[in-house]
């Protein structure tokens, strides 16, 4: 369980893998472009597709995951397109690859887009676009914003966007939402980019550049708060994105993702997914069966119908709290350090004593009027400060770990990998059992709070 | 940036014909390929001068010269492209101006701001929002400031706490989603009015916290007559070129007394200038082309309008913004000509080329397209294959070849008179569009059989996926 906290780890030897043309000989391969936001390729793959995400997706296939600043570059500028270009370029040569599916998501479709449209272009290094393009096989976008999304017109016009949710601004790259990617993403400039060539494709085309289109689109949020397929992918994004959609904003009026209205994502290509249960975070991160979908769709085989597509039933969401012992304040023995712990707990009068104690978050969904799931300042459980002995801050890698984590169930409302039929952390083992837990608590031997990972009796 | 007229004369279109036939040493790659014989075919080169400017078209009128911007890498030498198309699509001619419609505004109280009133005309209640939104990105400083705002009525009574229940019922009519909805943590106020609530000036009132915070109020009245409508007079605008915005506020308003404030925003989207507006015959245009100069930034520009006035004695505001683009073009299109077909041992075809010559005022990487378009039995064009063509060019003209590959219209099984279509000139120095003559000069290929063209020469991964979706059965639905 301790190497499972250490995802880096993990990441790096993939990465090194990936890098090694030794090792990856493969002819094929697929390639992910995230949207908004300036990743790295470690980022883009750690904390915006997941690996998870990727695998369920990939088809077993070799894969590259692009980093590039899709937010203080708009998808047009050189800057933007050009280290897609320069990546690709290196892993087609390092493993040579000779053709490609092109996965995006959200508004990584745009640099896409150009990249489809001006073959004659080179990167800033001198690499050519035409030797990218020429080996794409197909573009599969995931819920991509070609035509705009009416949050852009809300950010910059109005020139003020409060956190809906943090997840919301994540899709505009971070708190810096007023960035040449979100300028770009205003409907009104996506008009002129549709009509002026900027960005190849226009209405109701399937094949841009010569590469078949296929689209994934969400055109609901859905957000049972007790439903798997709502939690898919984190339940803060969904009711962030929810939340997006109830206030018109990911397109009003209209069907929606709850940030790309399907006037906008259906813009052309071939539809290949169209489900209301499938959230704009959700897309990336291959819910509701999207991943075997796609998967079906990179392998070249045959996609049922929209109507006609199946998905698991959707499965309760048990609590977190009562896996955890949440209410019990009690020592305890740290798993990791094996330290003594005091286990905070929460009782009910605490609820209301103005102070916000971590584990009535955790036990009854809310302290001193804050409520969770929460990623906001408040949220003790994203506070580096009280993760003195862990080299990250509960990163979603913990997700599936085995271990239920106090601190994912604040951020997301619950603590298991993606998909329905992911494994679930938090639930409540049998009585005579035990559950594995990892909570904020006061650690005697370093006199402070740590994270620790105690074991919950039943 | 010096001017260059393009010159118009007699004697200069002349020139351009037998330019049109030759190439020069610059573009010799972009010739024939090795191995292949040329059949000489109409030689018929039409000058752009004499195009028919259709729908979304775009034509300088005079060329800039450009130094190269610190940094800029265009990278050199020539790249042509041919690609397959799907003939399912018919083609269209490119997307019109747009008209966009608002009816709605946005009000702002700065941060740092006192107590304050703000008034809210509301001249259609009925299906009426109201939002408020706390500026900035602290979440919890939003959700103290939202405590301290109300809305009253013209009346004077509370507006907000009934306006508030409709809002929630409106929003998720379903109530066990309402239930889980009320668990979303509010970072607006969202307010929604009714036919039975009162018409006319409504007060927000600002206290301390959201002053202190700032605060924007966006009102919505779908039901208003009043409609603030934008039209660019076209896509893309030039230095020098007559270029507004029309401004209309819907034919079914009376409208008493109109004021408008129109604002440009620069491609980075920073507020660049006031523009005038003027009532012209029965339609008020913001003169964008007065305030545009080429020293101004290419790249796509935003006019936001706002329009105050009373309508049949009550107040109203109204807030809109559209886009464009704005060039300063280096290069144009001077004419199209020799279609020809190029073929392989067999005798098959193997190409289809045709010239374009391109003037250029600056060194800059600029590419050239073009659509190959089949017409078929129900009088549709559709794509039958693409190219594209780009290279450096330095200031002088040159001759650009447009290569398509039989091998991908023998795929569409389709034969006849092709014409060439789409045809456009785009700087990837700057990322705009120079030159776009949607229908081509309707220069046209001599007609042709399927069986006189020659197969692909490869079926590739991407061809095969369009294969396998029936991009090329016209057949299927």
């Amino acid at each position: 369980m301790r190497l499972l906290k250490t995802g880096l780890v993990i990441g790096a030897l993939a990465g090194a893998l990936l890098s090694n043309p030794a090792v990856a000989r493969a002819a094929i391969g697929v390639v992910f472009v995230h949207g908004t936001g300036d990743q790295s390729p470690s980022s883009a793959l750690n904390s915006y597709w997941t690996q998870g995400g990727i695998d369920s997706m990939r088809n077993g296939e070799p894969y590259l995951v692009v980093g590039y600043p899709g937010a203080t570059c708009a998808g047009f500028s050189q800057c933007s397109w050009g280290p897609i270009v320069d990546q690709i370029t290196s892993w087609m040569n390092a493993n040579s690859i000779t053709s490609f599916t092109v996965i995006t998501h959200s508004n990584g479709s745009s640099p896409v887009r150009y990249l489809l449209g001006h073959t004659g272009a080179v990167s800033a290094n001198g690499n050519s676009v035409a030797n990218v393009v020429n080996r794409i096989s197909q573009v599969i976008f995931e819920a991509p914003d070609l035509a705009g999304t009416p949050l852009a017109n809300q950010v910059t016009t109005s020139g003020s966007f409060l956190n809906i949710a943090n997840a919301i601004v994540e899709f505009f790259g971070g708190g810096s939402y007023n960035n040449p990617a979100v300028v770009q993403q205003r409907t009104d400039n996506m008009s002129v980019y549709n009509s002026n060539g900027t960005f190849a494709g226009g209405y109701g085309a399937t094949v841009v550049g010569g590469k078949p289109i296929s689209v994934v689109r969400g055109n609901k949020v859905y957000a049972n708060l007790f439903s798997s397929d709502a939690h898919c992918a984190g339940y803060l994004y969904t009711i962030g994105l929810k939340a997006a959609a109830l206030l018109g904003w990911g397109s009003f009026g209209a069907s929606t993702d709850g940030f790309i209205g399907t006037e906008s994502s259906g813009y052309f290509g071939h539809i290949i997914i169209d489900d209301s249960r499938l959230n704009h975070n959700q897309s990336r991160r291959g819910c509701h069966n999207e991943g075997s979908n796609v998967t079906k769709q990179v392998q070249a085989a045959t996609v049922p119908p929209p109507t006609q597509q199946t998905f698991p039933p959707e499965t309760a969401m048990p609590s977190a709290a009562l896996a955890c012992n949440a209410y019990a304040s009690a020592y305890a023995t740290d798993y990791i350090t094996n330290h003594t712990v005091w286990h905070y707990g929460c009782n009910s009068a605490w609820l209301t004593d103005g102070y916000l104690d971590p584990d009535c978050l955790i036990a009854y969904g809310s302290d001193s009027g804050y409520a969770i799931p929460s990623t906001a300042s408040w949220n003790p459980y994203i506070n580096s400060a009280y993760f003195p002995g862990w080299t990250q801050t509960c990163p979603d890698s913990w997700q599936g770990d085995g271990i239920c984590d106090a601190c994912l169930v604040a951020k997301y409302g619950f603590d298991a990998t993606t998909g329905s039929t992911g494994s679930n952390d938090c639930v409540q083992a049998a009585p005579g059992g035990y559950n594995w837990c990892g909570d904020l608590a006061y650690d005697y031997t370093y006199g402070l709070t740590n994270y620790a990972v105690v074991q919950a009796l039943h | 940036m010096t001017i260059r007229r393009i010159a118009t004369s007699a004697g200069l279109a002349l020139a351009l014909v037998t330019v049109g036939c030759a190439r020069d040493n610059s573009t010799a790659t972009a010739g024939s390929s090795p191995g292949t014989t040329q059949t000489p075919q109409e030689t018929a080169v039409v000058n752009t001068e004499n195009a028919q400017l259709v729908q979304g078209d775009v034509a300088p009128t005079r060329l800039f010269r450009r130094p190269l911007q610190p940094g800029e890498v265009q990278g050199s030498g020539l790249v042509s492209v041919a690609n397959p198309a799907s003939p399912k699509v018919p083609l269209r001619l490119p997307t019109p101006p747009e008209t966009r419609h608002f009816k709605e505004t946005v009000i702002h109280v700065p941060a740092g701001s006192a107590p304050t009133e703000v008034q809210l005309p509301i001249d259609a209640p009925n299906e009426a929002w109201v939002m408020f939104i706390p500026k900035g990105n602290d979440a919890q400083r939003g959700e103290t400031a939202l405590r301290s705002v109300t809305l009253r009525d013209p009346l004077g009574r509370r507006a907000d706490v009934e306006a508030a229940r409709e809002a929630q019922s409106k929003l998720e009519p379903d109530q066990a989603e309402r239930l889980a909805a009320g668990r979303i943590s509010r970072p607006i106020t969202m307010l929604h009015l009714n036919n039975n609530m009162a018409r006319g000036t409504y007060a927000v009132q600002v206290g301390r916290e959201a002053a202190a915070t700032g605060l924007a109020i966006e009102v919505r009245l779908p039901n208003s007559p009043i409609e603030l409508n934008l039209t660019p007079s076209a896509m893309q605008f030039f230095p020098g070129q007559d270029s507004w915005v029309t401004i209309g506020l819907g034919e079914g308003a009376r409208i008493d007394r109109v004021d408008f404030t129109a604002v440009l925003y620069d491609p980075s989207f920073r507020a660049a200038r006031r523009v005038p507006v003027v009532r012209v015959g029965n339609e008020y245009r913001a003169l964008v082309s007065s305030v545009f100069t080429e020293q101004d930034a290419v790249g796509t520009w935003n006019l936001e309008v706002r329009a105050t006035g009373v309508s049949g004695n009550q107040r109203f505001d109204r807030l809109g913004s559209t886009a464009f683009g704005f060039a300063v073009p280096t290069a144009r299109l001077v004419s199209v000509g020799h279609p020809r077909f190029e073929r392989g041992p067999e005798g098959k075809i193997t190409t289809l080329a045709v010239d374009v010559v391109v003037e250029s005022e600056a060194l800059d990487r600029y590419e050239i397209s073009g659509t190959l378009a089949a017409t078929t039995p129900d009088s549709l064009e559709r794509p039958v294959a693409e190219a594209q063509v780009t290279d450096l060019l330095a200031p002088g003209q040159h001759t650009l070849t447009l290569r398509f590959d039989a091998g991908h219209v023998s795929l569409t099984k389709l034969g006849g008179r092709f014409a060439l279509r789409g045809l456009q000139l785009f700087s990837l120095g700057t990322n705009t569009l120079y030159h776009r003559l949607a229908k081509g000069l309707d220069i046209r290929f001599p007609a042709l059989r399927v069986a006189d063209l020659a197969a692909p020469r490869e079926i590739t991964p991407a061809i095969e996926h369009m294969m396998r979706a029936g991009e090329f059965d016209l057949t299927t639905p």
